[in-house]
């Protein structure tokens, strides 16, 4: 009776210490992953935020004329001279509904539109949400085209899957004072 | 079961026990770093904001209207900050947001600190902050945040020539 009574209680403590190691496991492989995901998701943000950084610098260049064309929370377009062939182009940053994005099991994400001229391209990069704000000499909000001093782009990102119960987000904006407006 | 092996079996499960808390701390290490990261970033884009405001301004008080090359006739070290009536957004030169503190809210992580400081500093050694007046301008960002356990500092320097 001791003996079956040795092996039972063995045998209980065995499966309690082989399900800990599993769900340890289990745990360390998710950490792993949403640590990988987030770096991939500041990562994105970085590079969303040099090409808009990049852009809105450029506003104006070699133009002669009001530049800024749309000047909306969600879309800008201008004339510049983007890739300095010596051609002045319009170029337009926005972003798609979040229909569009359907590489991602996320419902948010949308696509990041950059048109220059008849060329579209566009990627996902995890983004769900771009905001344009547009301010004056003293960084007062303005709508008219012709104050715009400074334009403010932030841009909200999420991881493509969802990590546990919700997906990874994370936050990039920028303020630019393009020398040409 | 006799007396050793209840007592192997209690060492054990101690072992276990520790091994478990050692295994949660490391992920609640690794998630922290997550978010730590999370805030460097905006941290970095809310300093970064600020140096482009006061990219856009005037390098001194003396040169919002005309230039100078005579050093001497620059704001006084001393004198750095604000000018009479002066009062943020409407700054006009770059040392006037020397000492200027605001705060400001980002998604996700609510509130940011931010001060500024706007100093002299050598001709050839950017590094050594001096007290008298140069063509060189230091202005130093540093943005902290109830959720950093460290303030962020971004520094540019500015300059008349």
């Amino acid at each position: 009776m001791s003996t079956i009574l040795d092996i039972l209680g063995a045998s209980i403590i065995g499966l309690v210490i082989t399900l800990i190691i599993i769900n340890l496991n289990i745990y360390s492989n998710q950490v792993k992953y949403t640590s990988d995901s987030n770096l991939t998701l500041q990562g994105n943000a970085k590079t969303l935020a040099e090409i808009i950084d990049y852009d809105l610098r450029k506003i104006g260049y070699k133009y002669k004329g009001v530049a800024i064309q749309t000047a909306q929370a969600n879309e800008i377009s201008f004339y510049s001279d983007i890739d300095s062939s010596g051609s002045v182009k319009l170029v337009t940053l926005t972003m798609s509904d979040s229909t569009k994005a359907t590489s991602t099991s996320n419902p948010h994400d949308r696509l990041f539109y950059y048109i220059i001229g008849n060329d579209t391209s566009s990627g996902s990069l995890g983004m769900t949400n771009l905001k344009f704000s547009y301010m004056d000499s003293v960084g007062n909000a303005t709508s008219v085209i012709s104050s715009i001093k400074y334009i403010k782009a932030e841009t909200w990102l999420e991881s493509p899957d969802k990590m546990g119960s919700d997906y990874e987000k994370t936050y990039w904006e920028i303020t630019v004072s393009p020398r040409n407006i | 079961m006799n007396g050793v092996q209840s007592i192997l079996t209690i060492g054990g499960m101690i072992l276990l026990a520790l091994i478990s808390m050692r295994f949660n701390s490391s992920v609640l290490q690794s998630t922290s770093s997550d978010l730590d990261n999370k805030v460097y970033l905006t941290s970095f884009s809310i300093a970064d904001n600020m140096l482009e405001k006061i990219r856009s301004k005037s390098f001194d008080q003396t040169t919002v209207s005309l230039t100078t090359t005579n050093p001497a006739s620059l704001t006084l070290a001393d004198s750095l900050g604000p000018d009479n009536g002066e009062v943020y957004p409407n700054f006009n030169d770059i040392d006037d947001f020397n000492g200027f503190q605001d705060s400001t809210t980002a998604p996700y992580f609510e509130l940011y600190y931010i001060y500024c400081t706007v100093q002299y500093v050598d001709s050839n050694n950017p590094d050594l902050v001096v007290n008298y007046q140069t063509f060189y301008k230091k202005a130093t960002i540093t943005v902290s945040s109830p959720y950093l356990k460290h303030p962020i500092s971004e520094s540019e320097i500015f300059t008349l020539k």
